[in-house]
């Protein structure tokens, strides 16, 4: 059985994961209304709470947490059973991944929301394109990727912005970086 | 004379839309598990449909079904949605050309292609739309803490209207403490938002089985004719 402690961290851990996982599916809503040229191309502000993830969770609630986004996601919009939920999944898992390897093996020194945030919106829409390409535009793909991966930095950039001021301000991600411990070097 | 009761009064103050009303209907009738089960069953009689003729065929009654569902219709992005994803395949060409538009020729083959993947993207979605609901639960401990997430999310969006959009840093991590606040109350608050199981008439069900049947039937007729 595990010490007490341990039971109160994963306690602590998961309802971090649930309310988080939350606040993505808020953020998802919000995108949804916002008009996109094709269905699946979104900004991607239901991935701040996964960049504010970065910090506070190992490897297996991170990913836990782009599941509940991405699933979650698929509930919440009814694209479940379409290309747009297998985009959301190639896109949040490949920008997760990267963000994830990116701030781990580099340290929260080396790299920071910004570069992070950028990075990871780039391997998520040259994802996205790769799937466009077999599922939707075919050889024309090649026409859309440059304004899309264009978007993706400006979003990223934006998104980095937004998570380097808000880990400055929030009082919540304080007490949460306290509880759980900084994750990265 | 027998006394108004409040619900009486209710059904006569308040107007329900006919959209929400069809909404209503079809929660009622249809659980949100058959549906899935049905979408998942349609979803290969559509994706692997030969026929673009028969496909459209689906497409509409996806259509209808989204309607009958109470489900806002905006016909205007989808439009819009198809014309990018028709223009974009044609940009590159390949079979007859049928007419050129200022120098750009358009041609057979890619215009087929665009057609066929503008209606498997819509149509999937729409499909998507009517067979999935927010009140699916997942079952495991995934599904459990998805439920969580769905809880919390509920409360967000009851208190949304509290980020202001001249603070939204401020705004969030308000709403974050606040609900961060009240989950030592959760277990209470679940009990709480936790539903009586819903009894659906059986109609329900029967009704799905011949919209399954027509959806596999309007993808084997090409098929079979084929064959044939």
């Amino acid at each position: 059985m595990l010490p007490a402690v341990d039971q109160d961290k994963r306690a602590e851990t998961r309802d971090s994961v649930a309310l988080l996982g939350a606040f993505c599916l808020f953020l998802s809503t919000i995108e949804y209304l916002i008009p996109k040229p094709l269905p699946f191309m979104r900004i991607g502000i239901a991935n701040l709470p996964l960049m504010l993830a970065l910090d506070l969770f190992p490897a297996g609630p991170f990913f836990l947490l782009a599941a509940i986004k991405t699933i979650g996601q698929g509930l919440v919009t009814g694209s479940l059973f379409s290309y747009v939920f297998l985009f959301s999944l190639a896109g949040t898992f490949s920008s997760a991944l990267l963000m994830f390897a990116l701030r781990r093996g580099l340290g929260s020194n080396r790299i920071g929301f910004i570069g992070v945030g950028t990075i990871g919106a780039l391997g998520s829409n040259l994802v996205q394109v790769l799937l466009a390409r077999i599922f939707v535009f075919g050889e024309s793909a090649k026409y859309v990727a440059p304004p899309f991966l264009a978007a993706g930095v400006i979003t990223g950039i934006g998104l980095g912005l937004f998570c380097e001021a808000f880990t400055v301000r929030s009082v919540w991600y304080r007490t949460r970086v306290a509880a759980l411990g900084k994750g990265t070097p | 004379m027998k006394p108004v009761t409040e619900t009486q009064i209710e059904s006569t103050h308040f107007f329900i839309p006919p959209r929400e009303r069809r909404g209503n209907a079809f929660i009622h009738y249809f659980p949100s598990k058959a549906l899935f089960i049905s979408g998942l069953l349609a979803m290969p009689a559509f994706l692997f449909n030969p026929s673009i003729a028969s496909r459209c065929a689906q497409f509409m009654l996806f259509i209808l079904l989204n309607w009958l569902a109470g489900r806002k219709l905006n016909l205007i992005p989808l439009c819009i949605a198809s014309a990018g994803i028709i223009i974009f395949n044609l940009i590159v060409p390949y079979g007859r050309v049928l007419f050129t538009f200022g120098g750009w020729r358009i041609t057979e083959g890619a215009l087929w292609a665009g057609i066929e993947r503008a209606v498997t993207v819509e149509g999937l979605i729409m499909l998507s739309r009517v067979s999935i609901r927010s009140d699916l639960r997942l079952p495991g401990s995934f599904g459990t803490l998805i439920g969580e997430s769905f809880r919390y999310f509920e409360r967000i969006m009851e208190r949304k209207g509290g980020i202001e959009r001249k603070d939204p840093i401020g705004g969030i991590d308000r709403l974050m403490l606040e609900l961060w606040a009240v989950r030592s109350g959760k277990v209470e608050a679940s009990k709480e938002t936790r539903r009586p199981q819903r009894r659906h008439p059986l109609i329900g069900y029967a009704f799905l089985i011949p919209i399954l049947v027509g959806i596999w039937g309007v993808c084997l007729i090409p098929l079979i004719s084929a064959g044939a």
